[in-house]
């Protein structure tokens, strides 16, 4: 019977030897004698120092004394201690064990039961998870990230950082279906006097970047909740938050963008004199889609350019 | 539950091993550590559950070690520390600072050990003191949510001789709690014992 008891620890994936009082060791298991490379019969009765060298040093020799003094158990943590015992030629640093000493009486007698147990594969499977875990982290962060960059991408006009035309389309459409305070929202159909003549004197460059002064000059006049865009060329929307729904809000703000666009504007040494010309249109409950309000706001801002430009007409 | 002099006995008793067990770890982290317990008392689960895991309490989150002791005098001890606070103890006791702010199984194992080095000499010395040969399992470590702590690791309806504890380290300092559940015959024996070493100390 004692033989399969004997046959079963040989068997084991983890290093068992038995010590007496005196620290001779009285057992083996066949893991112990691969990994010292000695046979059992080599190492019975021998110190356990002589097999594991660190029994050599008192806070080792104190557990295992421990044992037998007061039946204390105790646990060695691979993270602190890193090995106990590993074969010849291996580097200690790529080797982890854990290792627990605790009592076990065998009739009368006392013996401290060491257990090796290697959990090298353990720790390097786990280190290799959590690269990977960090790894899969980074890359979900940078796909969000463009994702995010690409749809402002998508929202935005490339030039001049404003909404491009089928996102302020997009964003009047889901206005009207919410048919929320419709009723306090106008919108202004801007488009530049005379632009074409920048672009034939000075060049698209300086075309291009006119438009961007322009878009800032939107952008600084604008309040909360209202939102501009560049439907392309020099033609321009402004979805305002028409305060109150009072008329003269939204024509003070109207005079306000004649009145800074008419303003001198330097493209690095050029001067350039430009005006606007400003349609509006309110929503009323006859607006059905975007283009009927943008349709409006763009017959406005017509009546506008043929009253002389640089001015504005509600509609 | 405990006198001022039963619980003033109780605490020097357990600092001195509180001491031993400071020098262990000293020597398996190379630095100089200190353990203290400053205060003790006698506690019923649900007392434990109002004062120390309120909604702003550190310890809602933890790391749990529980070692059973048994024989003739008998229980459970059970080491509570906040998660940040277990995790900065185990890169204080490896010299690591990994910038990982989880606990993966290696840094459990450290935990497992720094438990077992301190319930041991805690433990041993209720068996010093009784004289009565206990034994004792190895650490179970776990991670304790509150609720969980509330309502099924901590019994309510028993008693726990309850420490603070502090683990002063080079760099960190670390807090954590002990609790120690007897059973009511072990509670009895441990008091009994108190009294008669004040009954010496006053004779």
């Amino acid at each position: 019977m004692n033989n399969i008891y004997l046959l079963a620890l040989d068997a084991v994936d983890m290093g068992v030897i038995l010590v007496d009082s005196e620290h001779n060791i009285v057992f083996v298991n066949k893991y112990i004698e691969k990994i010292s490379g000695k046979e059992a019969e080599d190492t019975l009765y021998n110190n356990i120092k002589d097999i594991i060298s660190v029994f050599n040093r008192a806070l080792y020799q104190n557990s295992l004394q421990a044992v037998f003094d007061s039946n204390q158990s105790r646990f060695f943590s691979s993270k602190i201690h890193k090995a106990f015992l590993f074969p010849k030629g291996t580097e200690l640093e790529n080797y982890r064990q854990n290792m627990k000493i605790e009592p076990l009486k065998v009739f009368d007698e006392m013996y401290a039961m060491i257990q090796i147990d290697d959990v090298t594969n353990e720790v390097i499977n786990e280190r290799k998870l959590i690269s990977f875990i960090n790894k899969l982290e980074k890359d979900y962060k940078e796909i969000k990230e463009s994702e995010k960059k690409n749809k402002t991408l998508a929202k935005t006009d490339s030039l001049t950082g404003l909404y491009n035309r089928h996102s302020i389309t997009q964003h009047i459409t889901e206005l009207l279906k919410s048919r929320k305070d419709l009723s306090n929202k106008s919108l202004m159909f801007l488009d530049l006097d005379c632009f074409k003549s920048v672009n034939d004197t000075y060049g698209h460059l300086v075309g291009d970047a006119l438009l961007i002064k322009v878009a800032d000059v939107f952008r600084s006049l604008m309040s909360e909740g209202d939102v501009a865009a560049r439907l392309g060329g020099d033609e321009f929307l402004m979805l305002i938050d028409n305060n109150h729904n009072e008329d003269s809000y939204i024509t003070q703000l109207a005079q306000k963008i004649l009145e800074k666009v008419a303003e001198p504007i330097f493209i690095e040494d050029i001067k350039i004199n430009i005006t606007i010309s400003i349609g509006i249109a309110r929503f009323q409950d006859s607006i059905e889609s975007a283009f009927d309000i943008i349709d409006r706001a763009d017959e406005a801002m017509y009546k506008a350019k043929k009253n002389g430009k640089n001015s504005y007409v509600l509609s | 539950m405990l006198t001022k002099m039963q619980k003033d006995v109780l605490t020097e008793i357990l600092n001195i091993n509180m001491g031993s067990a400071a020098k262990v770890l000293s020597e398996l982290t190379n630095q100089k550590v200190i353990l203290k317990i400053p205060s003790l008392d006698l506690q019923s689960g649900n007392e434990i559950g109002f004062k120390l895991f309120d909604k702003s309490s550190d310890f809602r989150s933890s790391v749990l070690s529980t070692v059973r002791f048994g024989k003739n005098f008998s229980g459970k001890a059970y080491i509570i520390i906040p998660f940040e606070d277990a995790k900065e103890l185990v890169n204080a006791c490896t010299g690591s600072y990994d910038n990982e702010k989880e606990i993966f199984s290696e840094d459990i194992d450290v935990i497992k050990e720094i438990s077992n080095v301190i319930l041991n000499s805690l433990i041993g010395e209720f068996g010093n003191l009784l004289n009565v040969k206990l034994s004792f399992s190895f650490p179970n470590v776990e991670f304790a949510e509150i609720s969980a702590f509330e309502n099924s690791v901590l019994p309510l309806d028993m008693h726990f001789l309850t420490m603070c504890t502090s683990f002063l380290l080079l760099k960190s300092k670390v807090k954590g709690m002990i609790f120690i559940a007897l059973s009511t015959s072990s509670q009895n024996m441990l008091i009994s014992k108190i009294n008669e070493m004040l009954a010496a100390i006053n004779e």
